[in-house]
């Protein structure tokens, strides 16, 4: 009895502070280097969130409030991450995609549903980052049809190289520039008392009203979008993450959410010190206002613009193509080459280039595009957090790793708040004076 | 053409085969959010609609 008590001692006095430290350092460096390994879908997704419509959405609010509503991106960020980590639990644990994980567990009709939704949604916030793209590069004087043909070329290379792993850390070298925004709003010097308290105090610029509901409305629509929910589990099933790889998971979600609030934050920064009082009606327009007051600035803010829409056209394009793969049962890998997944590869190029195209057409709808992609995400934002929800508290799928209590809780009340605002947010995009 | 179409309709048959039964335990909470999907939906397709003849009367 007494040996096993007194062993621990004596090498407790054995080992010296040098090597504690030095084992410490280790199991950081060890964990650190697993992070890495592990990392990506989350960031990925988390700051392709913000892609050109989102960029639009946060010059226009910083604008239009200046840095009253700072505070509130803030909030966004948590809410984003709880419904992202559910998507890295499920696709963890069960290995399949989102779109089958709701065929198999709801039937053809929430299936089909879901598949179509997504399908429409994402080809037209493809359109949408076509816009955003050749409208940043046309500050450049580069014509949209040039901009279209190169990024369906590099975004064809990035998928055709046949390793999800390549693909990933392309995609993460994006998600680094789309970081532009904070040097630019440095170079702005804003009062850093009025940011602090625009971050800390809650409140409603002006009072709240109509065109604040709108504002927030629109915040929270290009916060959580359906797409990620779909993209980031079948990221996280054709990476091969495990259960044991859960935390990671978690970890990479919470460092892509803290990004996308601190990109957010900085874009409303730049334009509330800079174009206060100004009316923005894409962020193109906010580089072009930028470019007269400080050459370099608009040059960030046009480069950030192409960024975003470039990240967001290579998730949201995938997240179809993935889909897809999933219920039609053909090889739906980036691991795969050409000749093995070619259904995977033909549906992500057709949908590639078609929304490419769209933007060719001389007088295309884009306006009308653009407010049918909020009124149709809408549909497809409650059921797929529904869904979600249900999936995650399925026993018998998700076995230890299904919702707790206080997740749950979490979980339902973000779930609740959004389906409301944004239920009244396609009602008022749909009726623009009916809230007047 | 017919050829060409006929694989994709026997595949979309084998899947709606596949997938006629939903796996989920039909619990009191699960009938009641699917439940309530439904009735979001259609009022969802409702105000479209709604939005689609203001449109046309336009």
């Amino acid at each position: 009895m007494k040996a096993p008590v007194e062993a621990p001692a004596v090498r407790k006095r054995s080992i010296g502070i040098v090597p504690r430290l030095y084992y410490r350092y280790r199991r950081i460096a060890k964990w650190v280097s697993i992070f890495l390994a592990v990392a990506g879908p989350g960031i990925i997704v988390m700051v392709a969130d913000n892609d050109a419509g989102g960029i639009t959405t946060y010059a226009a609010t910083g604008a239009r409030f200046g840095y009253g509503l700072i505070w509130f991106l803030v909030i966004l960020g948590p809410a984003a991450y709880y419904v992202q980590e559910m998507t890295v639990r499920l696709g963890a644990v069960t290995k399949r995609g989102h779109a089958e994980a709701i065929f198999e567990t709801f039937g053809k009709f929430w299936g089909w549903f879901s598949l179509t939704d997504l399908v429409l949604t994402d080809w037209l916030t493809l359109v949408t980052e076509f816009i955003g793209m050749t409208a940043a590069m046309s500050i450049f004087h580069i014509p949209p049809f040039a901009t279209v043909i190169a990024v369906s070329i590099v975004m064809g290379i990035m998928v055709l190289q046949g390793r999800y792993w390549t693909w990933e850390k392309v995609a993460l070298i994006f998600c680094g520039i789309n970081l532009i925004y904070i040097p630019g709003a440095f170079m702005v010097h804003p009062s850093v008392s009025a940011v602090l308290r625009g971050a800390l105090i809650p409140g409603f610029p002006g009072g709240f009203n109509n065109n604040i509901f709108f504002f927030l409305m629109a915040n929270i629509g290009t916060t959580i979008a359906p797409w990620m929910v779909f993209f980031q589990q079948s990221a996280v099933v054709d990476k091969g993450m495990d259960e044991k790889d859960i935390p990671f998971g978690k970890v990479d979600t919470f460092v892509g959410s803290m990004c996308t609030v601190l990109v957010a934050v900085f874009v409303l920064i730049v334009t509330a010190t800079v174009l206060k009082g100004v009316q923005i009606d894409s962020a193109a327009q906010a580089s072009q206002a930028l470019m007269g007051i400080n050459k370099y600035l608009g040059t960030l803010l046009a480069i950030g613009l192409f960024d975003a829409g470039f990240l967001g056209a290579i998730c949201i394009s995938l997240a179809s193509s993935w889909a897809f793969g999933e219920i039609f049962g053909w090889a739906h890998s980036l691991n795969n080459k050409i000749k093995d997944a070619p259904w995977f590869y033909g549906s992500y190029f057709i949908l590639l280039l078609s929304a490419g195209i769209v933007v060719l057409i001389p007088g295309a709808p884009l306006i009308m595009i653009t407010l049918f992609v909020q009124v149709i995400a809408v549909t497809l934002l409650p059921a797929a957090l529904v869904f979600l929800i249900l999936l995650l508290n399925d026993g018998e799928l998700m076995g230890k790793y299904r919702n707790t209590r206080a997740q749950n809780i979490i979980s339902v009340s973000i779930v609740v708040i959004i389906v409301a605002l944004s239920t009244l947010y396609a009602v008022s995009a749909l009726f623009p004076n009916l809230f007047r | 053409m017919k050829n060409f179409f006929r694989p994709r309709f026997s595949k979309i048959r084998e899947i709606n085969e596949k997938y006629s039964h939903p796996r989920v335990k039909m619990t009191k909470g699960v009938k009641v959010a699917l439940f309530m999907l439904r009735l979001y939906l259609i009022l969802l397709v409702g105000i479209l609609v709604l939005k689609f003849i203001s449109m046309v009367q336009k």
